[in-house]
């Protein structure tokens, strides 16, 4: 062979070898698929989840966790989808944005698919920006951060501007206007938040009182409830972690210092801990939106029976159920994005979604090229004798048009 | 009353858990010289005890809060025997160190077998009733604070100058070595303090709780307030220790009622400082020996 035809053959075929090995250009058999992506082989599909197992909320996270594996159990003991069984990869961030990171380095050099679940806003401010430069999907972590124009990020519970404004305007609404006071904790987005929270309460026909500010582990909740004891409020809305948040509302119910209609949270308080967490005085006045359905709901059967038959001993929290939730999401755009799957197969299957019932504890999940935020309406929850009630559902009121 | 009053009655509520706190870091420190660093979350793992005998096994609370006690000063002692006593003639930074890390593995423990679910409420172990002074509703817990820090105080302060014990206990953080040649049994000693460290802990735990909520991480912030009012008294007084966490109660709600935490916490150490400056050995406190 002369030496000028033979080089171009041979860096053809050693081309196809490399490419056939990173698996671009496999096909899908007719009955399963092969490796059509990163993370995607013939019968896995690599997913990594970068989840505070350790720290803080640590026991939150494992029940976000704990739901969702039961999910992937079934799945794969049913023979998985188009024949691949899906791998998930947990490593534990603590809670904290280096270790997040160094998570998704890990899956990223494995490499994985999508990267899914995890806890809290800390770890996903972090990794958000490295996997939308990687373009690597991310799903469904439990964060209320906006993140606008971001291709390969889902969410599925409303951002906390727009639980905020969602929660003052229905709460306004249902139990007649009045004044609002608010206690807050200190993010990037607390100022933002409070304003919308401001203009929500004036367009619902209330009046702003004012507001604090607090962080993170505070000592002593007296001296802010004593300021707000001074304006008399109708309702008080707080959003800060749930464990300030039951601190706060004790402090408030040994003050004496009760509003004189309800006390409005985020989802963080349609929470099965936090409501054992406050004293039964607090009990009955609590308002708060709620991403997926409670534990005593129609709604919330079918992951029961998943994660008693595949996680037994677990425990059925709101948590758990927003695992299965997001879990069961996961699985119904894998299937509808068919077994040639790629990201951005992926990607698009999901920006087509409109109003698919695709978990049975969430409320019909839309998604677009504009829109990374899967619910439009939430649950609306209160409480009675420690038991977390839904009293329905409550549309969501986009903050930017409050 | 205006918010002032309102807020340093509300301080002053407040401090007295920071004191008590503060009283048995210098209740070990008195006797073994250690600035102890897990002191906050011996605290936390009594009160789990005593909440998981109580809630998750059904024993009533009054056996219950005992059993606890009894745990907490065992791992006192455990604490003592197993990460102070060996190599113990470390240095005091080493020593200190050691309780960082304990209080570290620790947390850890108590996180992985008791925090799925946190923070609980603790069982009432008091009515709920409050007294109104000044427009604040201090809670029985609250008055029951003072009176245990009181009787706590004028305990120890007699155990210690009193006592033989006491002094033995004195003796061997101030002067080891004579205390070791006069016969001075000083594991024996200090085991003794770190049970007893434990014991007053389970108490602060105890206070803290229906305010707090149990969870593996509420003494966090508390311990550094602990600590604060310690070294205000003077690290080797009792009764400084209550002093100390009283005016960082007071100045710490009163700031933050007008101001807001963040300058409420520039104005506690800030406070600090300059308390340091002025009287190196904090209000109360003496100078330390150190060990060599």
């Amino acid at each position: 062979m002369e030496r000028g035809r033979w080089l171009p053959a041979a860096a053809a075929a050693l081309a196809t070898l490399v490419i056939a090995a990173c698996g671009g250009s496999a096909s899908p058999s007719q009955t399963g698929g092969g490796a059509t992506a990163p993370g995607v082989t013939s019968n896995a599909i690599q997913i990594g989840t970068t989840n505070a197992e350790t720290g803080v909320v640590s026991a939150s996270a494992s029940l976000t966790q704990a739901g969702a594996q039961a999910v992937f159990a079934q799945v794969n003991a049913s023979g998985g989808i188009y024949g691949r069984k899906i791998q998930q990869t947990v490593l534990d961030d603590a809670y904290t944005a280096p270790k997040a990171v160094a998570n998704v380095r890990t899956f990223m050099s494995k490499p994985v698919f999508a990267v899914f679940g995890g806890y809290g806003t800390v770890p996903a401010e972090a990794i958000v920006p490295i996997l939308q430069q990687a373009k690597i999907p991310y799903l469904f972590p439990y964060q209320g951060n906006p993140y606008p124009g971001d291709r390969y990020l889902f969410l599925v519970m409303p951002v906390y501007r727009d639980q905020t404004v969602t929660v003052i305007e229905n709460a306004l609404k249902r139990y007649g206007k009045g004044t609002v006071y608010a206690l807050v904790g200190k993010t990037a987005d607390t100022a933002q938040t409070v304003q919308e929270a401001i203009q929500a309460t004036q367009k619902a026909g209330g009046t702003w009182l004012g507001y604090d500010q607090v962080s993170q582990g505070t000592t002593d909740y007296t001296p802010y409830v004593l300021r707000m004891k001074q304006m008399h409020p109708d309702f008080l809305f707080v959003s800060t972690d749930p464990t300030d948040c039951a601190r706060y509302v004790t402090a408030v119910v040994a003050q004496g210092a009760l509003p004189a209609k309800r006390i409005l949270g985020l989802q963080t308080m349609a929470d099965e801990t936090f409501i054992n967490a406050v004293p039964e005085t607090a009990d009955d006045m609590l308002y708060a939106p709620g991403p997926n359905a409670p534990a005593s709901s129609q709604q919330a059967k079918q992951c029961i029976q998943i994660i008693n038959k595949y996680a037994p001993g677990t425990r059925i929290t709101m948590e758990t159920l927003w695992g299965c939730g997001t879990a069961q999401l996961f699985v119904y755009a894998l299937k509808k994005a068919g077994p040639n799957l790629t990201r951005d197969g992926l990607v698009k299957t999901l920006q087509a979604m409109h109003d698919a019932s695709a978990a049975s504890v969430f409320t019909p999940i839309s998604y677009s090229s504009d829109n990374n935020v899967g619910e439009r309406t939430m649950y609306e929850f209160t409480s009675k004798n420690k038991q977390l009630v839904s009293i329905g559902t409550m549309p969501v009121v986009s903050s930017s048009a409050a | 009353m205006g918010l002032l009053g309102s807020a340093a009655i509300s301080g002053v509520a407040a401090g007295f858990v920071y004191g008590m706190l503060a009283f048995s870091i210098v209740l070990l420190f008195k006797a073994t010289g250690i600035p102890n660093f897990t002191q906050g979350n011996i605290a936390t793992f009594g009160t789990f005890v005593a909440y998981l005998l109580a809630v998750r096994s059904g024993l009533p609370l009054g056996l219950a809060i005992p059993l606890g006690f009894l745990a907490t000063g065992a791992l006192g002692v455990v604490i003592y025997l197993g990460g102070i006593l060996p190599r113990g003639e470390a240095g005091t930074l080493n020593l200190a160190i050691r309780t960082l890390a304990v209080y570290l593995l620790l947390f850890a423990v108590m996180n992985l077998f008791w925090g799925v679910g946190q923070p609980f409420a603790f069982p009432h172990f008091l009515p709920g009733t409050a007294v109104a002074v000044g427009g604040v509703r201090v809670s029985l817990i609250s008055l029951l604070t003072v009176g245990v820090a009181v009787v706590l105080a004028v305990a120890f302060w007699l155990v210690y100058n009193h006592t033989t014990t006491g002094l033995l206990l004195r003796g061997i953080a101030d002067r080891p070595e004579v205390a070791r040649l006069l016969g001075a049994d000083t594991r024996r000693l200090s085991a003794l303090a770190w049970l007893l460290a434990g014991l007053v802990a389970v108490v602060v735990g105890l206070l803290t709780v229906p305010a707090a909520l149990l969870s593996t991480d509420m003494m966090d912030n508390f311990l550094l307030y602990a600590f604060t009012a310690a070294l205000l008294g003077g690290m080797t007084s009792l009764p400084g220790a209550f002093v100390g966490g009283v005016v960082v109660g007071v100045v710490s709600n009163v700031v933050t009622a007008f101001r807001g935490q963040e300058f409420s916490i520039l104005a506690i150490f800030a406070l600090l400082i300059v308390t340091l400056l002025v009287r190196p050995n904090g209000i109360f406190g003496h100078d330390v020996v150190e060990r060599l």
